[in-house]
């Protein structure tokens, strides 16, 4: 209560004139301010967004059979520590491990620690990465000797760390084409649906209905069945992106109409109209920014679904496959029991997945409540 | 007398995003059983709110006053409105003590459930009655309400009643529990004059019949004028005057209130004004208009609408305007009046060219130019939308909310291709501005910055902007309170000298046309009635709906009743 009455003991220090003066954007941003469950999701979800961009510098290993640890298969998660039973240290240091077998063992090979440290090292020079067309090759941690695995290693010996990092970026990067592709197809066809109404309307709006009925899962499947073998994972992730695009904008579409039909005969639109303004003028000045927001909106809500069927066909096998990183591989990855029983660091990419879905959510509802900033206050 | 109602140190505030806003101020006020009290204001008066607040409607966001105190008191008991928390005790207040009337009847009515069954569900629920007795008493009430064969009405639907009959049935349902007090919130603005009259009448008798006592909320002092015993004037919040009404109307003490009555177009004044003032009408001074040229001539119009096709294409058609022809001479302001549905509206745009019209001619005849409105070629078309403009009704609705006003006034410059640079555009922009007394600092604003009379200000110098000849004004004073109402009347007056405008002024409200007009057209069902030059019209009625109109329009008493 008191943060909330600071809160509003500052937005009135904004002067009246600004106020007045403040342009939609403007006030749409004061109020998605004055939401804290928006805020707080929007700062975790730049967040996970900039981890994901940022996933190859981020990471210690790559994350794909190149940067695999064949020494420790299966381990359990290294969490730097700063003190052991010989004392403390200012730099953090984990234990290194060794394999041995030996007659305790039943003559098998297994991992155990030492008590020799293994003090993680910053800005550490490690695998070759692309970022905007650039080569580097620094990290922002690493460990002196051998490797440090923050979330484990899978049963290749990868680094769970940098395959998750790396499959945010995959995931949101699907996402954002397919969102990308079926806002684009959505635009032009609610637009002209709801704008020429009549015939074309029918047409479309026919057009609309049949896309949103077909089946999703056995048409995933035919498709799965038709996808060559020899598809390299870009391929295949171009191709996941141009499905889910062309299959989600339906809704998109009946949502853009409806504005277009509503704003179409509002009366500042017919006072256009009555001055002898053209439809491009119509829809340039007027249609468009009346449903910037609301689209703005429609779009950080869809985005959720893009990533969640991006993860449920890669969760089903019809997506993308192991070597590639994305959370829908992450997650199908813990569908063995073995994984229940013994390895469940497996289960770590789960909960940073549902933060995903859950910030975009929040974000785009308190954007949905700060988009109209003309209407009654709630 | 004891009072039924007692309200003491009543504060109102809603929290919301942009801080705390107080709608009603420390207000008191009593009502006794039978009487009636007027509660009126200009929008954002926190009329309606006190009214809300009778019966706990208010938001979730709204808060008391910790004075705050409301207080009912019956032949039986004494209820502390404001101590009421549960749903269970309000229902006791809500529908059983005090029941209320809404503006829009058509919104007050579930859709999907028939009239009968929401009149009687409230009978069952509070009197404990079967559907059986509820459903006579329904019955009964319908028809003491004036509705013609209630028993086949009480089955029927909100859709299948006229506006008028619907209000009525709305008292009816109100009164059926037969409650101490009855809250009416602008009960008879939606509705024409003729019907307004009839419901004012027989809320009046109901009243007195019942014995219970009345908070009437309205804007329209003229209203208040006829039905109030008493009256509270709220202005900000704070009842700023109240008293009977006779003190109150023939008397006012508050300055406030002063302003408000002289705000009100007088009717009466008009009618019976001396006859040397009748040398010249009274808006422009313009010589009467037989010698003036026409500007506009309509011949035999006539506008249809498809209502609906059939299956094999058959169009059902509804016949907006019927023949209607009218000649609106130049320099003059010609009045169209009517009552809702009546076609002036779609008369109006059609000479735009808004519609298309199924018969009839529409000639545009200025001192260089000569045009048939149905037959203009693109070229032409153009030069008439810079002769001719519409300003809007509602002037919230017809300002884009995210262009700025400097933006809005200059879009027809731009849309016309009229000024050749953004620096010209500029001069045009503000000259107009400063013809329609806007603050020039305000051009850069957002229109959700200005109040409901500078919208419509904003609104004309938009219209104006490109320096029209003609310009339909389509009830542009009808969504504005009294006092605004008067100050946009006058700029539109001053513009019309200034600029040598033509107006064809559109509106359901006798009063405002009388004292603007020079001449007027009557409309009913989309026929002209009557036409004629305003105090002739208003003096000698010809035909009998005329009459109908004038008798039902309320005016403000000026004498003791």
């Amino acid at each position: 209560m008191a943060l909330l009455s600071v809160l509003r003991g500052k937005r009135k220090e904004i002067s009246k004139e600004d106020y007045y003066t403040a342009s939609q954007m403007q006030l749409i941003w004061s109020r998605f301010k004055a939401k804290r469950s928006a805020m707080i999701a929007a700062s975790i979800l730049g967040f996970i967004v900039v981890c994901g961009i940022f996933s190859s510098f981020l990471s210690p290993y790559a994350p794909d059979a190149s940067g695999r640890n064949a020494d420790y298969v299966n381990g359990a998660p290294q969490i730097p520590q700063f003190c052991d039973a010989n004392g403390c240290s200012l730099t953090p240091f984990i234990h290194k491990v060794e394999r041995f077998r030996s007659v305790k063992t039943n003559f098998r090979w297994v991992t155990r620690e030492t008590e020799e440290r293994n003090y993680v090292t910053f800005f550490p020079k490690g695998w070759d990465y692309n970022f905007l067309g650039m080569k580097f090759e620094r990290h922002l941690f690493g460990v002196e000797e051998g490797y440090l695995h923050l979330f484990g290693t899978d049963g290749g010996g990868k680094d769970i760390f940098s395959r998750t990092l790396h499959a945010i970026g995959v995931s949101l990067a699907v996402g954002t084409l397919g969102v990308l592709i079926s806002f684009i197809l959505a635009l032009i066809i609610g637009s002209t649906a709801g704008f020429f109404g009549g015939f074309v309307d029918t047409v479309l709006q026919a057009l609309m209905d049949t896309v949103k009925t077909v089946p999703t899962i056995p048409l995933f499947m035919a498709l799965a069945a038709f996808i060559p073998q020899e598809w390299s994972a870009e391929m295949r992730f171009f191709f996941i992106s141009m499905l889910l695009g062309t299959l989600g904008w339906g809704t998109l579409a009946r949502r853009i109409r409806t504005h277009v039909l509503a704003e179409r005969t509002a009366e500042y639109v017919t006072a256009a109209r009555l001055c002898g303004a053209s439809s491009a003028h119509v829809i340039r000045k007027h249609l468009l920014p009346s449903f910037t927001s609301y689209i703005i909106v429609d779009l950080v809500i869809s985005f959720p679904y893009m990533v969640l069927s991006e993860t449920a066909l890669s969760f089903i096998g019809l997506g993308l496959k192991d070597p590639v990183n994305s959370l829908g591989v992450m997650l199908q990855n813990v569908t063995k029991v073995d994984v229940l029983l013994n390895y469940q660091w497996y289960f770590i990419p789960v909960p940073i997945f549902i933060a995903i879905v859950l910030a975009f959510v929040f974000v785009g509802d308190g954007l949905r409540d700060a988009a109209d900033p003309y209407s009654e206050r709630k | 007398m004891t009072s039924l109602l007692s309200v003491r140190d009543l504060s109102v505030k809603f929290s919301t995003l942009e801080g705390d806003i107080t709608a009603v101020d420390n207000i008191s006020f009593d009502v006794a059983p039978g009487e009636v009290l007027g509660l009126v204001g200009e929008s954002g008066s926190g009329k309606s709110v006190t009214g809300r607040s009778l019966m706990q409607l208010n938001p979730h966001y709204a808060h008391y006053g910790e004075n705050s105190s409301m207080i009912l008191t019956t032949d039986e008991e004494e209820v502390d409105i404001l101590s009421l928390r549960k749903a269970k005790e309000l229902r006791k207040v809500r529908g059983d003590l005090v029941s209320m009337i809404f503006q829009e009847p058509i919104a007050s009515f579930a859709p999907a459930i028939t009239i009968g069954k929401q009149m009687a569900e409230q009978l069952m629920l509070h009197r404990k009655m079967s559907f059986k007795e509820a459903r006579e008493l329904s019955v009964d009430m319908l028809d003491r309400v004036g509705i013609i064969d209630p028993s086949r009405r009480f089955d029927q639907y909100a859709f299948e009643f006229s506006g008028g009959m619907r209000q009525r049935a709305m008292i009816a349902m109100a009164l059926s529990t037969k409650p101490k007090l009855l809250i009416a919130d602008e009960p008879t603005t939606a509705l024409d004059v003729t019907i307004q009259a009839q419901v004012l009448d027989l809320m009046q008798e109901l009243i007195h019949d019942f014995g219970m006592g009345m908070i009437f909320v309205t804007h329209d002092l003229a209203v208040i004028s006829q039905i109030a015993d008493r009256v509270a004037v709220m202005q900000n919040g704070k009842i700023v005057e109240q008293g009977t009404v006779d003190d109150i109307i023939l008397h006012p003490q508050h300055s406030y209130t002063q302003r408000l009555l002289d705000a009100v177009p007088k009717l009466d004044d008009f009618i019976n004004q001396d006859d040397d003032a009748n040398d010249t009408v009274p808006a422009t001074g313009k010589e009467p208009t037989d010698k003036a040229e026409t500007l506009i001539s309509v011949r035999n119009l006539s506008v249809q609408f498809e209502i609906s096709k059939s299956f094999l294409g058959k169009k059902n058609l509804l016949t907006a305007v019927n023949d209607v022809s009218i000649d609106i001479p130049k320099g003059s302001f010609f009045g169209l009046v009517g009552e809702s549905g009546s076609g002036k509206s779609t008369t109006g745009r059609t000479i735009l060219g808004a519609y298309n019209m199924a018969q009839g001619e529409i000639i545009y005849n200025d001192d260089d130019v000569h045009y048939e409105i149905a037959a203009l070629d693109r070229h032409d078309l153009k030069d008439f939308r810079k002769r001719a403009q519409l300003i809007f009704q509602d002037p919230y609705a017809a300002l884009s909310p995210r262009m700025t006003v400097r933006d809005i006034i200059a879009e027809p410059l731009e849309v016309m291709g009229i000024t050749k640079n953004r620096k010209e555009t500029d001069e045009r922009v503000r000259e107009i501005a400063a013809k329609c007394k806007l603050n020039l600092e305000h051009l850069r604003r957002f229109p959700h910055a200005f109040s409901g009379g500078q919208r419509q200000r904003i609104a004309i110098a938009r219209a104006l902007v490109c320096g029209p000849k003609f310009v339909v004004a389509d009830e542009a004073v009808a969504a504005l309170d009294v006092s605004i109402q008067a100050e946009i009347l006058e700029l539109l007056k001053s513009l019309q000298k200034e600029l040598g405008l033509t107006f064809l002024f559109i509106s359901h409200d006798l009063a405002v046309v009388a004292n603007l007009c020079d001449h007027v057209a009557v409309m009913e069902k989309g026929k002209i009635v009557e036409s004629a030059p305003t105090l002739d019209l208003f003096r000698n009625p010809q035909k009998d709906y005329t009459k109908s109109l004038l008798a039902a329009a309320p005016t403000l008493r000026t004498h003791q009743a």
